[in-house]
């Protein structure tokens, strides 16, 4: 029984340990930590007074004993690893700049955007935006298709006629690509493409007396300017956001009737036009042809926002019976 | 005998519990479960155990988060003077943003105006007095391209009180007159509800398009002049507009008498609404039909 008894008793001792200050601890209680040595004040790596001690560490054996202990718990130190880093080299960002950067990361939306048609790519697009029949900043290729009202001064350089206001109504059409874009897969600002436009304006004041001298006898209205025109299209489009201003250079011939001469000529067409998106642009442009030219201004809208509006005008008038 | 006793009370205190007879004897089986009761229905349920069903629940606790109500949320941000969670669930927008909301950023808008119009004409210099004016109609057809101006941010979400973009537009009036303009549209928003009223705001270069010359609409020219309306929008369907128009003259000396065009204008009050709800397009072409046929030439 005493054999039991005392094998208990052994049970429930305190492990024994050879560490004096383990001994102490049972005897006289806590343990007080080792005074450290006060920091020489003319060290370079001392501020003097509030500097603050330098933390205990689990690896520091000031105290002997303790690191016999937990001999096994300490971390063991890592295997040095001599792995070679690989070498980056600094690569200038093309076109970095307050124009194209894109569009910053926010956490704030609109809610009706979750419902919108182009929320995950452009606007009537196809292929992911490989094709858009309307524009937009991301797209590889677009159709255009637009109409515009316009107006300005149909200014006749020779002394056959009174410059005066000129209005006008036209339709465009045409395709853009973004050739860099297409190439590299990333996006690029940069865009090219061919447009053709046809307008209906109004006619010019001109002389029908051929004496220079008195040029402005016989005045009369010639007929409407019907006008047809082809360009090339520069454009740069200024952000990576969704309907993104864009600004669009044309240049190209224009092809139209000259005061009251017979048949048609041939002249230089001019355009610089800020778009918005694919759905309109604002645009000031130039027919310049010999001695007739026209400078007009305008507003112009997508095939898809001012078709049903032109059908709507022209529903109206028909059933209105006016002869068109 | 005291060591004894402790010695066998410990002895039996470390001995394992002993395991039921059958836990030896094959796998341990559940509890019998009781006799399934008949699943109560809805039409079983009383008034009380239905509104009991429709009030919410309030969370748990302790079984994960989130680990604070909503009251509690709501008192610290009281503490420190946060203001309150709006808990914000948006609507659907209507017609995929194309009737303009407060819920929506970039929009592009196609409105049909309808309004009554008095218009004054300057008649020939040389006449001394000469003057018209006259009542009619007015009808436009607007493309209206809308950017956030400026946004309100409610939670997470953000929502548009201002909107600012070029419209364009073409105007039917009288005399077989096509009018075009184009400028700037403004909108703000009173608020960010489904009907929240707006302000709308208007202003344009205008300049005529096409007129009747013996009985044929023929392309004509004007000088450009200014159109300008403001109104009150109820929800993005229609607004009440007020407005006016200037038309500039033509009256050069050098240019033959037949050709000058004088002064006029117009004030008119009238619904411009979306067309995609159908009423403002069908008022707006009926009026100009009605025009057309009705309305003597006017000079």
């Amino acid at each position: 029984m005493l054999a039991h008894l005392l094998s208990f008793s052994f049970l429930l001792a305190p492990p024994a340990t050879n560490d004096a200050a383990a001994r102490a601890e049972e005897d006289f209680g806590e343990i007080e930590p080792a005074a450290k040595p006060e920091p020489d004040p003319s060290s370079s790596a001392s501020t003097g007074s509030g500097v603050l001690a330098p933390l205990p560490n689990y690896g520091d054996d000031d105290d002997d004993g303790d690191g016999d202990e937990f001999g096994e718990l300490a971390p063991a130190p890592r295997p040095t690893q001599n792995r070679k880093k690989p070498v980056v080299v600094f690569e200038e960002p093309e076109d970095f700049g307050p124009f194209y950067e894109a569009e910053p990361v926010t956490e704030l939306e609109f809610p009706g955007d979750a419902w919108r048609p182009d929320r995950k790519q452009p606007f009537a697009s196809v292929g992911g935006g490989s094709f858009c029949f309307v524009e937009d900043s991301v797209c590889g290729a677009s159709l255009i298709a637009d109409a515009d009202v316009g107006v300005g001064l149909n200014v006749i350089t020779t002394n056959r006629g009174l410059n005066v206001p000129y209005t006008q109504f036209r339709v465009r059409g045409g395709l853009s690509l973004r050739p860099l874009e297409l190439i590299k897969q990333r996006w690029h600002p940069w865009g090219v493409g061919v447009v053709g436009s046809w307008s209906l304006g109004s006619g010019s004041i001109t002389a029908t007396n051929r004496d220079p001298s008195d040029a402005n006898t016989s005045i009369v209205e010639t007929n409407s300017i019907r006008s047809y025109r082809v360009g090339l299209l520069n454009q740069i489009w200024l952000a990576q956001k969704r309907n993104a201003l864009h600004l669009d250079f044309t240049l190209g011939a224009v092809n139209s009737s000259v005061l009251d001469a017979q048949g048609r000529y041939w002249g230089t067409h001019a355009e610089f036009a800020l778009g918005f998106g694919g759905w309109g642009g604002l645009y000031f442009a130039g027919d310049f042809l010999d001695s007739d030219s026209r400078v007009f201004m305008g507003v112009r809208g997508h095939g898809i926002a001012t078709g049903p509006l032109i059908a709507l005008i022209v529903l109206g008038l028909v059933a209105g019976g006016v002869a068109l | 005998m005291i060591t004894l006793g402790l010695t066998l009370g410990l002895t039996l205190g470390l001995t394992p519990p002993e395991l039921p007879a059958d836990a030896s004897e094959g796998p341990v089986e559940g509890p019998a479960e009781p006799e399934a009761e008949p699943e109560p229905t809805l039409s079983q349920a009383s008034a009380a155990e239905l509104a009991a069903a429709r009030t919410p629940r309030a969370e748990p606790r302790d079984e994960g988060p989130p680990y604070y109500t909503e009251a509690e949320i709501d008192q610290l941000r009281a503490r420190y003077q946060v203001p309150p969670d709006p808990r914000v669930e948006p609507r659907k927008p209507r017609w995929r943003c194309l009737i303009p909301d407060p819920m929506c950023g970039f929009g592009v808008e196609l409105t049909a105006t309808t309004a009554f119009a008095w218009r004054f004409r300057q008649g020939d210099i040389s006449v001394s007095g000469v003057y018209f004016d006259w009542y009619s109609a007015r009808v436009s057809y607007d493309l209206w391209i809308n950017f956030p101006a400026h946004t309100q941010t409610v939670g997470k979400y953000k929502f548009t009180r201002l909107t600012l973009g070029p419209k364009a537009a073409v105007v039917a009036g009288d005399n077989q007159d096509l009018w075009g303009n184009f400028g700037v549209a403004l909108r703000y928003w009173f608020g960010t509800r489904k009907w929240s009223p707006a302000l709308e705001f208007s202003s344009a270069l205008s300049f005529k398009l096409t007129g009747e010359r013996a009985g044929v609409t023929l392309p004509q020219r004007s000088p450009v002049g200014i159109t300008a309306d403001i109104g009150i929008n109820i929800g993005g369907w229609g607004a009440i507009i007020l407005g006016g128009q200037y038309d500039s003259p033509l009256a050069r000396e050098d240019l033959p008498e037949k050709f000058r065009v004088s002064a006029g204008g117009q004030v008119f009050v009238g619904f411009r609404g979306n067309i995609l709800w159908g009423a403002p397009a069908a008022v707006a072409v009926g009026t100009h039909i009605a025009m057309q046929r009705a309305l003597p030439p006017q000079p």
